[in-house]
């Protein structure tokens, strides 16, 4: 294209000054003709000259026509007008042109002439022909060179009038050859003008064929990505999770009705447009599972979430490559369920190995005695059997039974232990009334010891509810009321008081006792701690150790208080049956 | 050197009124027709005149035309070379003061030139009636006794052969029709 754009503004550039030229030329011409016209210095000579000549003949005549009588001829005035068309011819432009055609010694030659009749002239008179002849003599070669010099300067005239008239033909022809040229000039402006003219409506039309092709293309390319966007949306609406697309400036640009199903309420506060950062924060505060609680704004993201009266969703944002991003929620519910329950099986197959494994323990460490004690009874009977008295082989017998009583107890103790370490001892906490429970207690203790030394109080006459699984409520009872009866003189009084204040409800289990150490009262509640003050009395430190773990998985609790020499109070506490309701969700 | 007039009819009307009443002062006589010729007069006016003095005619003799008042002009001349000093009368003034009413002056020469000038040109320009050339005065063997001279240099219309035949010299007579 380079190429063409020279031509194309120098060819407009050439004719136009091509025009400009000619034009000027044309009028310079012009003006040089028309001043050429003007100058008529010539023109007038012929009459200057004819006119002396016409004077010379007046005078000769004037002369004649007083010789002959005619007293009205004037001759000096005719002399004078002679003499005047001399002076005329002897002044500048016209002594120039004479001197010009050589005719300056004749002009010089009349003035000498005429010079010469002025004396005469006052001779003049009729009868006197000897004068005017004189006077004729004179004239007559003036005469005959005013009449040369008439001829001259009309060949001079006429020579410079045909030179004039070439000259005006040649400008013609000049100017006729500029008009041609201007009219040329003009030809090629006004072709230039068409093929400009027509390469401009070509290239138009160019312009329009592209354009059009360039619509029809932007048509089909608008129709494919409509197409693709149809097959996308219609991908992500029937996809089984939801969807939330941002664009690049963080502007929420679409949703599916997966979103709305699973978010019930997230129509409402996900209106399209709204920002990134409003989203999270719509789904950090549906969210109580916490995991998206100070996540900080990522490119990508992953977490679970836990929504109320829902289950659990994951949440996945993913950023796309023009800088916006895509939220994607799948409701994983059925898995969460189905992991824990996985979880729990694990962990009562767990318990289960731990029983086993806590009661093989318990029975290796705690029957060894025992079994050791009735052997060497046995052994003794066995030896001195026969030498024996019968009340001293009664007396062992019963020791052997009562060794074999303990070891019962011992049994059931470590089961129930192992059961506790297994998690196999569940609470199926129910409502119930604390005081006739208590009351059963105390009295199954009373008959069992044979004493009276047990005194329940009940300080209103209302029910004491409690939420608590009375089974467990009772072994707890017993092992509290057993222990007081076991660590305190037979003379005093157990007082079991039942009660309700701020933390829930209560039954404490008092002796008087010889009490227990501060020191001892910290290790407690350990499994096979045994008080340094009570190793007179058979035991194996498991009963408070139970008994604190029943309490506690009924989201109760025993404290212990005592002074030693004083006594000892224990007090399970309980939740109230109305406080417990929240919490049964949570029990194990 | 002489101004143009502007030469609307009525600013020519109203000069010569002004012209008539100047040449009233100037002229005592002229209120009660010019007096007679008492040389050789130089130049005869007849035609359409109010005021002669000899029969119908106005005759001018050099004391009479001196009566007039005098204008120079300064000019170039399609006859002679360079610029030319010329002293006269403007013909206006001499019209005037012959009370001439025309549409056009017929100039004869003592050459027997004849020419029709038309009056207008005295009111549109300041022609002169010249008797000295550059100080010498004008002869009858030369283009005296007067010569009728344009302000060629002051208006290029002048320059014109147009005008170049209206410069009568050796005048002798003016007819006013």
């Amino acid at each position: 294209m380079v190429w063409r754009r020279r031509p194309a503004y120098a060819l407009p550039a050439l004719a136009m000054v091509a025009f400009a030229g000619l034009l000027t030329f044309s009028l310079v011409r012009l003006i040089q003709v028309e001043q050429d016209m003007r100058s008529n210095v010539s023109e007038n000579m012929l009459w200057v000259i004819s006119q002396a000549q016409v004077a010379s003949h007046r005078l000769d005549e004037e002369v004649h026509r007083l010789t002959l009588g005619d007293q009205a001829a004037r001759p000096a005035l005719r002399y004078d007008v002679l003499t005047s068309r001399l002076v005329l011819l002897d002044e500048g432009p016209q002594r120039r042109y004479l001197e010009a055609l050589g005719f300056a010694e004749q002009v010089d030659d009349a003035f000498e002439r005429l010079a010469s009749i002025e004396p005469q002239l006052d001779a003049i008179a009729p009868d006197a022909p000897r004068v005017a002849d004189s006077i004729h003599a004179e004239l007559k070669p003036l005469m005959q060179d005013l009449n040369r010099i008439a001829n001259a300067v009309m060949v001079e005239e006429w020579e410079a009038t045909g030179e004039r008239l070439d000259r005006h033909r040649d400008s013609t022809l000049q100017v006729i050859a500029s008009v041609v040229g201007l009219m040329l000039c003009g030809l090629a402006l006004a072709a230039l003008l068409i093929g400009a003219l027509r390469q401009r409506r070509a290239a138009q039309q160019a312009l329009a064929e592209h354009r059009d092709q360039l619509e029809v293309e932007v048509e089909r390319r608008t129709q494919d990505l409509e197409a693709a966007r149809h097959r996308v949306v219609a991908a992500i609406d029937t996809a089984p999770d939801a969807f939330a697309a941002f664009d690049a400036d963080g502007r929420l640009a679409l949703v599916n009705p997966k979103l709305t199903q699973m978010l019930p309420d997230a129509s409402r506060r996900l209106p399209l447009g709204c920002s990134l950062e409003h989203a999270l924060t719509v789904l950090r505060d549906c969210d109580d599972n916490g995991e998206l609680d100070g996540v900080a704004h990522e490119r990508t993201l992953r977490c679970d979430l836990h929504i109320a009266e829902l289950g659990w969703l994951q949440l996945t944002m993913t950023s796309s490559r023009d800088g916006g991003h895509v939220i994607r929620l799948a409701d994983i519910t059925p898995y969460k369920q189905a992991s824990e329950a996985l979880e729990r099986a694990l962990q009562r197959e767990r318990g289960v190995s731990d029983f086993y494994r806590s009661f093989a323990a318990m029975v290796s460490h705690q029957f060894r005695t025992p079994l050791a004690v009735i052997d060497s009874g046995l052994q003794r009977l066995q030896r001195r059997g026969a030498s024996l008295a019968d009340e001293e082989r009664q007396q062992r017998y019963q020791r052997l039974r009562d060794a074999v009583a303990h070891m019962t107890r011992l049994v059931g103790s470590s089961l129930t232990a192992a059961r506790l370490d297994g998690g196999q001892i569940e609470a199926a906490s129910t409502c119930c009334d604390l005081q006739p429970l208590a009351e059963r207690c105390c009295h199954l203790q009373a008959d069992a010891s044979g004493s009276s030394r047990i005194q329940l109080r009940h300080q209103e006459d209302a029910p004491l509810l409690a939420r608590c699984d009375p089974i467990l409520v009772e072994q707890i009872l017993t092992n509290l009321l057993s222990n007081a009866l076991k660590y305190s003189p037979d003379d005093t009084p157990i007082e079991v008081c039942l009660g309700r204040d701020d933390l829930g409800v209560y039954c404490a289990v008092r002796d008087h006792g010889r009490g227990i150490d501060n020191v001892d009262q910290a290790r407690l509640f350990e499994r096979f701690f045994r008080s340094s003050n009570a190793t007179d009395q058979p035991g194996i430190g498991l009963g408070l150790n139970i008994a604190r773990h029943l309490a506690r998985i009924q989201h109760g609790d025993i404290d212990v208080d005592s002074h030693p020499g004083t006594g000892t109070t224990f007090r399970l506490r309980l939740p109230h049956a109305s406080a417990a309701t929240t919490a049964t969700g949570e029990a194990p | 050197m002489l101004e143009r007039d502007d030469s609307t009819p009525t600013t020519i009307a109203l000069r010569r009124l002004a012209a008539g009443f100047l040449a009233g002062i100037a002229l005592p006589a002229a209120a009660a027709g010019l007096p007679a010729p008492e040389t050789t007069p130089l130049l005869y006016i007849s035609g359409a005149i109010a005021h002669p003095n000899v029969g119908e005619e106005a005759h001018f003799d050099r004391s009479l035309f001196d009566d007039l008042p005098r204008q120079t002009l300064d000019t170039a001349t399609v006859v002679t070379d360079g610029v030319s000093h010329f002293e006269g009368v403007l013909m206006r003034d001499l019209l005037d003061a012959v009370g001439a009413e025309g549409d056009k002056a017929v100039a004869t020469a003592l050459n027997d030139y004849i020419i029709d000038i038309p009056m207008q040109d005295f009111h549109e320009y300041d022609v002169l009636l010249a008797d000295t050339m550059d100080g010498e005065t004008l002869t009858a063997q030369d283009k005296g006794p007067l010569w009728i001279v344009y302000p060629r240099d002051d208006h290029t219309e002048l320059q014109d052969i147009r005008y170049d035949y209206r410069w009568v010299w050796q005048l002798e007579r003016l007819e006013i029709r």
